[in-house]
């Protein structure tokens, strides 16, 4: 086995392009002509990063296995690891079939289909299809009342208007968010991205 | 020598891994020691070698 580190946005900048990295760190396990085989996203722990590396390379939890497993099954957590694969392979369209399945396979209300529809709302953003990704979160916001889902969809909505570059619309709601969620552990995020966007604090800060 | 060479060798695998945030029990174990730090060269070792690549993809952020 051969590792590599690679840094992203330097020298090897076109190969994190070729391979469709778009969330750090990524650990792409491939065969020895480059072909992938699949990835890990985030850290793990030693041992269990080990034994992740060793499963793909016996074709374990691989895509392939996966979609193999999900002909003959219904189980929405599988429908939404392969979603997962995909989103994070930067196959957005066959992400979105994926979580559109982990939905239409369950309740459209529940825990699971929430998820699944802020993942295809997260795709948008990360695509930086801006409005696409806030028009998702408020249809979020309108389809589940609960709370915590609402606290969520509010965040990131101040979030894309900020990285669309509308800083009024991002301000207002990134303020609205901190009236509405005092308790929010992203409260002080909020008000650090406030005094970010109206210039009394640098980046650096 | 050869002891020497092998300890230096195990010292700064450890300590890339540790200054890349990168724990460096299982870069260690995976690769008996070595890691490459471009594609290029990863890349032309697992094709004389036949052996699969672990890509670790980071930035400084």
């Amino acid at each position: 086995m051969i590792f590599a580190k690679i840094h992203a946005e330097q020298a090897d900048s076109i190969i994190a392009q070729r391979y469709k990295v778009k969330a750090f760190p990524t650990f792409v396990v491939t065969e020895s002509n480059g072909d992938e085989i699949d990835r890990i996203i985030g850290y793990l722990d030693p041992e269990p990063f080990l034994a992740k590396v060793n499963d793909y390379r016996e074709g374990i939890g691989t895509l392939a296995d996966l979609l193999s497993k999900a002909e003959s099954s219904e189980d929405r957590n599988l429908f939404f690891e392969i979603a997962d694969k995909y989103k994070f392979s930067g196959s957005s369209d066959d992400a979105k079939i994926w979580f559109q399945k982990v939905i239409d396979a369950g309740d459209p209300k529940d825990s699971l289909s929430a998820e699944s529809r802020f993942s295809v709302a997260d795709m948008f953003r990360r695509n930086k299809d801006y409005n696409a990704a806030i028009q998702e979160f408020e249809n979020i916001k309108a389809d589940f009342a609960a709370a915590s889902y609402q606290e969520e969809a509010d965040i990131w909505i101040a979030i894309a208007y900020r990285q669309m570059g509308d800083t009024t619309a991002s301000i207002q709601k990134f303020e609205e968010f901190i009236v509405n969620y005092p308790e929010s552990e992203d409260k002080e995020y909020a008000e650090n991205q406030v005094k970010r966007l109206k210039g009394e604090i640098t980046e650096e800060e | 020598m050869r002891l020497i060479y092998g300890t230096l060798i195990t010292l700064i695998v450890v300590l890339l891994a540790a200054s890349c945030g990168q724990k460096a029990e299982p870069t260690a174990e995976l690769l008996n020691g070595f890691i490459y730090t471009n594609f290029a060269d990863a890349s032309a070792a697992a094709e004389a070698s036949g052996k699969q690549i672990v890509l670790d993809f980071y930035t400084d952020w």
